[in-house]
């Protein structure tokens, strides 16, 4: 285990905690609650809301799938079903995706996996949280008052100029939603940067660490593109300042590009920190050292860095330069490069280790798996040519949705498993949630695979009815039912999570055994994350059998 | 304030040095110059002076040089990064430096020219970027020049 | 430096650093890493603008000339000097010279305000000559010499955005400036106990003088673009 100098720390007097508290008991009242600076308790508000808005974007893709069960497209007016898929990929992408990783486990185990009381800029920290919920209210109100039909791309001249809905409502909404986003990845850098406690030096962070603080890079340098882009939207629809008018010489495409040159990276807002939680997961429950920690670590900056040069992949049919599309398509290749080395690591960790079939392995196995189908059908979108064919068909939807779902569900889902025991000091019934793990795959690829098949055929996005190919019909019922099963597998954590709130098992500082400062506090940890001085000695992933019986000897009562 | 050997975190000293008065003076006396030189440029003509492909270009590489080196000056001394920590300078410049990624979005626009296919700046309109004329049966399009105005939205519409 | 706190009042050192090199220069980074959101926000404008003045130069040297130089020189002499005294206000933060400090912060304010009603003037004149991009832009024509008036739109629609959110920052400036000097006037430890709170609204007003450093050439001060080339675009 991860050596401390356990010395008593001054300064300890702010915090005014007993020993017996801990940063859930350190106060009941809802303004501790919700004027909280402390990052554990700024995590749970966000948790709570991240789980609000996702049952949200998910009701809205029930409706989608509902839709879709029938050629006809009779269940509801096309401009209905616009709004839905609106609804559905603005909430999930704004208010779920781009948050769930880095404000929940982020916010939560950054401080504790360095070692610091708290992350650089707690009252900012706060802030960002009511900047997402102002943003989530922005968007909600837009979205129950009328809702939006430009898609959650809202691409111009038809969002700036034609479409009658609540578009600028949603865009401030998806404004403050980036303030939020980069208040967070300042966070993120600057405490990553000088919060560290003596000792951990930039090798001996975990590699969720890595991942956050590449996600922070993203943050900071594709947000603000993306909020000027979208403001100028709104000032096109407000005050008719005409930015991208097409009927005055300015060019739409342009709106194209910033949009993407932000939201190709905020691929990796969503991935990398999910990156980060499997890496933690494989190498805990193989109980061995992370295979390529550096190559991890650096793949994580690198596709930081490259993805900021291939957003024009999705622009090879809106008259993007030919030439332009060519390059992009090679730099897209490039990309898959930093991405495959982390699961042929994560690969090489389980070889030859002590697989741990613990339920958070569960969800990070079918992460690997789905990812891996998610990862490999980007190369047939990235090539031009073929893209020409696959731009808006389904085969599209089902490779982001690999990605998404198969990627950074699986992954929050893995690191809520994981650091349960650690954020709410209670164990779960694991073997239910084991299952669960399976019903959630099974239930994925049963959504998304027909999709890839139907998208090659040709069924397009964005359509509420198909019955010019009625054929396609058996694909999106087995799309439909899946998609049942996922729901129900995303509804089920819930119920035995909250259950586990009352009725679970006290968890241990370890339960899983695993290797970290985070394992080395109590759980939960106590408002200060750790009562004594935090002085890092040993390396990381520090899994070997010898400290391993020392450890247990330490747990049973040896000599300390 | 004696330090641990251990801390390898926080051994950075950012901008402690209290200067002179003479080095804002002088500073500011520089960033001044540089204004009036600004706009003395803008006067002069390169068109006729050197070349009369160029002279235009010349005119405004200088305009944003002189720009660029009075931002250098800026941060380096009224900004003080030039006595900040090494951290802090990487942060300083990251966002400059990061410009030029976000430029590259020229070279689509530059490509296009070459493209055998009409682009949206040669002043003749490109025909699917023109707004057709709503509920128009034989898809008529607005005359260039002629203000759109049909489904914009009002200002009270969110 | 100890951690201890000084009596009962606000505590310098916030609880999570372990002494002041540490939050100082936490701070200044985290300022920094605010101003790479900013530079990014604003440097996609400026692509835009770019983008645009490129391929309608003739328009947009026609359409500058609505602007007064004189007036956005006066704007850049105004934020140059303001520049200068938060600089040298940090300089007294330094030595703990209250009254300095006061008298620098206050001298900044009236430059901003002076930069807000200069813009003022500018924004207003253009309103009345229909200038304002819209279904109101309805300018005189003879005074654009044939210029398409499309393109003349678009300009004045990213000079309104662009110099309007600089403004925007100008007018957030005032009131972080106004907080500050409250503070200072107050005399709030967090202020005066350590000169980094000051030299963080410094930076962020170092920056909004970077931005017009940028503006103020590429709107007021076109070349022509038809004089040396023959009068052809492109
Ligand atoms: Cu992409």
């Amino acid at each position: 285990m991860s050596t401390t100098v356990k010395t008593e720390v001054g300064g300890m007097e702010h915090f005014h905690t007993k020993p017996e508290l801990n940063y859930l008991t350190n106060g009941h009242s809802i303004r501790s609650w919700l004027l909280t600076e402390d990052h554990k308790r700024i995590a749970m508000l966000y948790l709570i809301s991240v789980s609000f808005f996702f049952l949200i974007g998910g009701l809205a893709a029930a409706g989608v799938r509902y839709e879709l069960m029938s050629p006809a497209g009779n269940m509801m007016e096309s401009e209905t079903y616009n709004k839905l898929f609106t609804a559905h990929g603005a909430v999930m992408v704004f208010l779920f995706l781009l948050v769930a990783v880095p404000a929940v486990l982020g916010n939560f185990l950054i401080p504790l996996m360095i070692g610091a009381r708290d992350l650089a800029f707690p009252r900012l920290n706060l802030l960002s949280w009511y900047l997402y919920m102002a943003a989530g209210t922005c968007i909600m109100l837009a979205t129950l008052g009328g809702g939006v039909d430009t898609g959650w791309t809202f691409y111009t001249p038809y969002s700036s100029m034609y479409s009658n809905s609540n578009v600028s409502l949603t865009l401030l909404g998806v404004f403050l939603g980036g303030f939020s986003s980069i208040t967070t990845g300042m966070n993120f850098i600057v405490t990553i940067h000088k919060m560290r406690a003596p000792g951990m030096t930039w090798f001996r962070l975990p590699l969720f660490i890595w991942g956050h603080y590449a996600t922070g890079v993203i943050m900071l340098l594709g947000t603000p593109v993306v909020a000027i882009t979208l403001l100028c939207v709104i000032f096109e629809r407000t005050f008719q300042l005409p930015i991208y008018s097409p009927e005055l010489g300015g060019d739409p495409v342009l709106f194209q590009h910033m949009f993407w040159f932000y939201s190709h990276p905020a691929v990796y807002i969503m991935i990398l920190p999910a990156f980060g939680v499997i890496s933690e997961i494989m190498t805990a429950f193989s109980r061995k050292r992370v295979f390529g920690y550096h190559m991890i670590a650096f793949s994580s900056l690198a596709i930081a860095f490259l993805g900021f040069l291939v957003w024009g992949h999705h622009m090879f049919v809106s008259s993007q330069s030919m030439y332009q599309s060519v390059i992009f398509s090679l730099l897209t290749f490039l990309l898959a490069v930093p991405s495959a080395i982390k699961v042929w690591n994560w690969t090489a960790t389980m070889y030859k280790g002590n697989v741990v079939l613990a339920s958070p392995m569960i969800y990070g196995i079918g992460f690997q798996g789905l990812f891996l189908v998610g990862g490999l059908t980007g190369p047939f979108l990235a090539s031009y040519g073929n893209d020409i064919h696959l731009t808006a068909t389904y085969f599209v939807v089902a490779h982001f949705h690999y990605v998404m779902v198969g990627g950074s569900i699986m992954g929050f889902l893995a690191g809520i498993h994981f650091w349960w025991p650690k954020m709410t000091g209670r164990l779960y019934n694991e073997s239910v949630a084991k299952w669960n793990g399976l019903l959630v795959f099974v239930g994925f690829n049963l959504t998304f695979f027909p999709q890839f098949i139907v998208g090659w055929m040709g069924m397009p996005r964005r359509y509420h009815y198909y019955y010019f190919a009625p054929e396609f019909q058996p694909y999106h019922i087995m799309s439909t039912l899946g998609a049942s099963f996922l729901g129900i597998g995303f509804v089920i954590p819930v119920i035995y999570m909250v259950h586990s709130l009352f009725k679970g098992e006290r968890a241990t500082d370890n339960p899983w055994n695993a290797h970290g400062l985070e394992w080395n506090t109590s759980s939960p940890p106590p408002t200060e994350n750790f009562r004594y001085k935090v002085i890092v000695t040993d390396d990381v992933y520090d899994y070997d059998p010898v400290a391993e019986h020392e450890n247990d000897m330490q747990l049973a009562g040896g000599k300390a | 304030m004696a330090k641990s050997p251990l801390s390898a975190v926080h051994d950075d000293h950012g901008g402690h040095h209290i200067h002179n008065n003479s080095m804002y003076v002088k500073t500011a006396l520089t960033l001044a110059g540089f204004m009036i030189l600004t706009i003395a440029a803008a006067q002069i003509d390169f068109g006729h002076m050197i070349s009369k492909q160029y002279g235009y270009w010349i005119n405004n590489l200088i305009a944003v040089l002189i720009a660029v080196v009075k931002t250098y000056i800026v941060v380096l001394y009224f900004m003080h990064v030039k006595w900040a920590s090494s951290l802090g300078k990487l942060f300083a410049l990251l966002g400059f430096f990061f410009i030029p990624v976000l430029f590259s979005v020229w070279t689509d626009f530059y490509f296009r020219q070459h493209e055998p296919v009409a682009h949206w700046y040669n002043n003749d309109y490109v025909e699917s970027a023109t707004p057709r004329i709503i509920g128009a049966t034989d898809g008529a399009k607005i005359a260039p020049g002629e203000e759109n105005t049909q489904n914009r939205i009002p200002k009270s519409v969110w | 430096m100890s951690h201890a706190a000084h009596g009962d009042e606000f505590n310098v050192l916030k609880f999570q650093y372990e002494d002041m090199d540490q939050q100082n220069d936490s701070y200044i980074v985290g300022m920094w890493t605010f101003l790479v959101t900013e530079v990014m926000f604003f440097g996609m404008l400026f692509l835009t603008y770019s983008l645009y003045r490129a391929n309608y130069q003739n328009d947009w040297f026609t359409a500058h000339e609505q602007l007064d130089w004189k007036l956005g020189g006066i704007n850049t002499a105004n934020l140059l000097f303001s520049s200068f005294l938060m600089a040298t206000a940090v300089r007294q933060a330094q030595l703990k010279d209250r009254k300095g400090v006061l008298l620098r912060l206050a001298g900044v304010l009236a430059c901003a305000f002076g930069f807000l009603v200069i813009k003022y003037v500018e924004y207003s004149g253009k309103y009345e000559h229909h200038l304002f991009p819209g279904p109101g832009f309805a300018p005189d024509v003879t005074h654009f010499h044939g210029a398409n008036l499309d393109h003349v739109q678009l300009f004045f629609g990213l000079y309104f955005a662009m110099t309007g959110l600089h403004g925007v920052h100008v007018l957030v400036g005032i009131l972080v400036i106004g907080a500050l000097g409250l503070m200072w006037f107050k005399g709030k430890k967090i202020v005066t106990e350590d000169y980094v709170p000051t030299e963080l609204v410094g930076l962020y007003w170092h920056f909004v003088d970077i931005v017009w450093i940028f503006l103020y050439p590429l709107f007021y001060l076109m070349p022509n673009p038809s004089v040396g080339s023959g009068g052809g675009n492109h």
